[in-house]
């Protein structure tokens, strides 16, 4: 643990966790656009920039990428961040003047319209990389990325072509701080050519990335739920049976613990590939199995490594 | 022939020498970038094809360039017994002149720079002396070359052996010293090397001029099962070539450093990053890594020693963004250059998660002679805040192109004036602006400063690589201006919102300044856009990619007002 100040408040922090990080378990807002807990800290946006003070040494960084630090002072918005801050907001409102989380943070920082100062432009993608770095990161899609450089840099597919290796997951969608990436699920679709209309099944398509996939439907209650490409990264990635994605979410067979059975011996939680299972204490060496039937995702892999059948 | 023992470089030092002072002819043509440019190719076959018709003993071989680049091509002869003569600007036509007056013992007066009777070893203070005897008074009304302003004020300890050493030679390289850094280092604890490199208070020659040994140590505490020297040698400024320079006239040179640098800090493996752009560069430095390794100074056990290190070339695209260290790694790794977040530092974690220390070319030169002659030679040179010696490259509107290596503390006006010969046209110098882009330009009134890494950084420009750009009463500020922000425009990598945003905005109220439609309240803009910029850019180019704009705005006020709001027809 290090101690250091925020805005004058003592504060006690983990060693290698983040000023940003810091700052928010203490309840202090320091505002952002590129950062979310589940990917790395990629210090793009420069919104979450904070006056830090290290001896003698003061400087300006990003909240999201600094380290905590013994002894630090640092200031989220001292009269050189805010100064800072404003011309960020600024730049982006110029870029992007009908972005609504844009126009909130103007209006928050007191920023007016800045074609005043700059030229027009309309665009929507404010290139916080969110979408990047969930697809590679998180999805370990890597079916988009950066393409060109400085001004001319925007989010694409490869080859600005449709992108091969989109499962159509939407997590770029989902990420999106401005909404400018497109998802769409069609309910039914159909094929136009010469020889006839022909009907397909229900769909999603991603326009930016130029690609529509199939959506599986549920064999118990028949509803489209995600898309195939998508289902079958997932059976790989989690090592679950091919069948197992049969089933929409909500009709799937959570699972139960017989209490009585359980021997409290722990190989459901150790295998289970989503950490829904904890052993739960009941009093001396007594430990049962539980399941936090928000993480489950009725893979049923905790049922075959179960010794004594006490999982269904 | 492999080498075994430091004792084993005493015969390849024989066959060097053999080859620097011969028994018979040696002439020498500066074949570096520049004097390929100026028909260097041209005046070897023309020498070539003469000695042949004259029926002459001689070789005929390629050097680098010895800073004197306006005179390129540059044409030396030795011939034995006799002190070297050096003739600038030949032409194909000229070489007859050359050849002719050589049989005869005379020399082509009107052609002939200068003299040159000994050549001193920088590392090892050996001298090779050329002439013998009697001096030929044709020969003797030349001006020596230590007595010529622009070698005399010069201090060789980077450029010691370009434009004398072929860059495809080892035994001529190991002749003047070479490689005998590497040795006493091996002899010596890691420890001990990165204590003298301490005591040279050798700064970094890149840019932001850290201290080499703070960096070395750093790099030899922290931990890891294998650490990477990298050497970066992807020179982006627009105005400056002489780490091109140094790679097409000695790099060995490079290789030797590199191989103390990882010695010193218990790295195996180095990579030099080159712009792609330098194809002699490159072809030259994989030769000299073959060469290096043949002769067994590189790879397994080096000269009995136990240290093993090896060298790879990686090319980069020659973005600006890839000078910066950490956008250096990106490119090395394969990604695209965008530099990475700091902490953790290259030290702890850099090439491949790897501890790294990336040093630029001409910092690495200066560790063969640091090891050879310890710390304490470097740091006797120089100001107070700065050591040992800077590579300046002059260019822009000055009558010489070229560059020297002056000890620090030698005031600018002195390097235009003896090194650049003043202005081409001869008017007056208005401004100037070192460090490369990222520098500010400065007016008149500040070429009495000094080379000083902390002098120029108080003057709002910094020492940077060391390229300086020298402008004339005739130069436009705002047109000087608007080049740097659209050089900016052109090269931000875009990462952050400050940097590919804020030079863009820069670049368009420039553009309207040039074109005569500036308002009063575009300038507070600029200054507004430049602040923030310095303040909440990722990286140093976004932080100082409004410096130019800045720095035009403060020292030449009247020529931003006297282009705004002027009415076309």
């Amino acid at each position: 643990m290090v101690t250091l100040k925020i805005n004058n408040k003592k504060i006690k922090a983990n060693e290698g966790s983040t000023i940003l990080e810091a700052a928010r378990a203490n309840g202090i807002h320091i505002p952002t656009l590129c950062s979310n807990d589940a990917l790395e800290a990629y210090g793009a946006c420069r919104l979450c920039i904070v006056e830090i003070q290290e001896g003698k040494k003061t400087v300006i960084e990003s909240s999201c990428t600094y380290p905590v630090a013994e002894g630090q002072e640092v200031k989220t918005d001292s009269p050189r961040v805010i100064a800072g801050r404003k011309v960020v907001i600024e730049l982006l409102l110029a870029r992007c003047p009908n972005v609504k989380v844009i126009q909130k943070l103007a209006e928050e920082y007191g920023v007016k319209d800045s074609s005043m100062d700059f030229g027009k432009e309309n665009e929507y993608c404010i290139l916080c990389g969110l979408c990047v770095r969930a697809c590679n990161e998180v999805v370990e899609a890597g079916a988009i990325q950066f393409v060109g450089r400085g001004a001319d840099k925007v989010v694409d597919s490869p080859f600005h072509i449709s992108a091969e290796d989109c499962i159509a997951c939407g997590s770029c969608a989902f990420v999106c701080p401005t909404g400018i990436i497109k998802k769409n699920d069609l309910e039914s679709s159909a094929v136009c050519s010469p020889e006839g209309t022909q009907e397909e099944g229900p769909k999603r398509e991603i326009l930016n990335w130029q690609v529509e996939y199939e959506l599986k439907k549920c064999f118990k209650c028949g509803n489209p739920f995600a898309p195939i490409p998508h289902l079958d990264k997932l059976t790989k990635r989690f090592y679950a049976l091919p069948q197992f994605f049969n089933y929409c979410p909500s009709c799937r067979n959570y699972i139960e613990v017989d209490e009585d059975k359980c021997l409290g011996c722990g190989s459901c939680m150790e295998n289970c590939p989503v950490g829904a299972l904890e052993l739960e204490d009941k009093g001396g060496y007594d430990k049962k199995a539980k399941v936090y039937t928000q993480n489950c995702m009725a893979c049923h892999t905790c049922e075959r490594y179960c010794p004594v059948g006490a999982i269904s | 022939m492999k080498l075994k023992k430091p004792e084993d470089l005493k015969n390849i030092k024989k066959q060097g020498l053999d080859l620097l002072s011969p028994g018979k002819t040696r002439i020498t043509v500066g074949a570096a970038t520049c004097g390929n440019a100026k028909g260097a190719g041209k005046v070897i076959e023309a020498l070539k094809y003469q000695i042949k018709k004259q029926k002459i003993k001689a070789d005929v071989v390629k050097v680098g360039c010895n800073g004197m680049c306006y005179a390129e091509p540059i044409v030396e002869v030795i011939s034995s017994g006799k002190p070297k003569v050096t003739y600038g600007n030949v032409t194909v036509d000229q070489v007859e002149q050359i050849l002719k007056s050589l049989s005869s013992g005379k020399v082509a007066e009107d052609l002939a720079l200068m003299r040159c009777d000994a050549l001193k070893s920088a590392v090892t203070g050996d001298v090779i002396t050329y002439a013998k005897g009697k001096i030929p008074k044709t020969i003797e009304a030349l001006k020596e070359c230590k007595k010529l302003p622009f070698f005399k004020n010069q201090k060789k300890v980077v450029s010691r052996n370009a434009g004398i050493v072929s860059p495809d030679s080892i035994e001529e390289y190991i002749a003047l010293g070479g490689y005998s850094g590497l040795a006493k280092a091996l002899t010596r604890s890691a420890k001990d090397i990165i204590k003298e490199v301490k005591a040279s208070k050798l700064r970094g020659r890149g840019g932001a001029g850290f201290p080499t040994g703070i960096k070395w140590e750093a790099c030899s505490r922290a931990e890891g099962d294998k650490k990477y020297v990298v050497c970066n040698g992807s020179e982006g400024d627009p105005e400056i070539g002489m780490h091109r320079s140094f790679l097409e006239s000695d790099p060995h040179t490079i290789i030797e450093g590199m191989a103390i640098a990882g010695y010193a800090v218990g790295a195996d493996e180095g990579y030099v990053y080159l712009n792609d752009r330098y194809l002699l560069g490159l072809e030259r430095m994989a030769a000299a890594i073959k060469q290096a390794e043949k002769a067994g100074l590189l790879g397994k056990n080096i000269l009995g020693s136990g240290f093993s290190f090896n060298v790879k070339i990686k090319r980069g695209g020659g973005a600006y963004i890839c000078g910066e260290e950490t956008a250096l790694l990106d490119s090395l790794e394969g990604a695209c250059g965008e530099p990475r977040t700091r902490p953790p530092f290259p030290v702890e974690s850099g090439l491949f998660g790897k501890p790294t220390v990336v040093n630029n070319i001409e910092t690495l030169a200066n560790i063969p002679v640091i090891a050879m002659k310890g710390g304490k030679f470097l740091a006797d040179i120089g100001t107070p805040s700065s050591k040992g010696t800077k590579v300046v490259a002059l260019s822009g509107n000055v009558a010489q192109a070229c560059w020297a290596e002056v000890p620090m503390g030698t005031k600018i006006e002195d390097v235009i004036k003896i090194f650049g010969k003043g202005t081409a046209n001869g008017k007056k110098v208005k401004a100037f602006q070192t460090g490369g882009p990222s520098g500010g330009i400065l007016p008149a009134k500040s070429l009495k400063m000094k080379l000083d890494y902390d002098a120029l950084n108080k003057a709002g420009s910094l020492l940077g690589s060391g390229g300086l750009l020298v402008m004339d009463e005739d130069t436009d500020m705002v047109d000087m201006a608007k080049f740097f922000t659209d050089f900016f425009a052109d090269e931000s990598c875009g990462k952050c919102t400050s940097c590919r945003e804020g030079v863009k905005r820069l670049q368009e109220i420039v553009d309207t300044m040039v074109a005569g439609r500036g308002t009063k309240e575009q300038l507070e803009t600029i200054k507004r856009l430049g602040d923030a910029m310095n303040d909440t850019s990722f990286c140093a180019l976004g932080k100082t990619a409004a410096v130019p704009i800045l720095s035009v705005l403060k020292h030449f006020p009247k020529e931003i007002s006297g282009r705004m709001l002027k009415k076309i027809g």
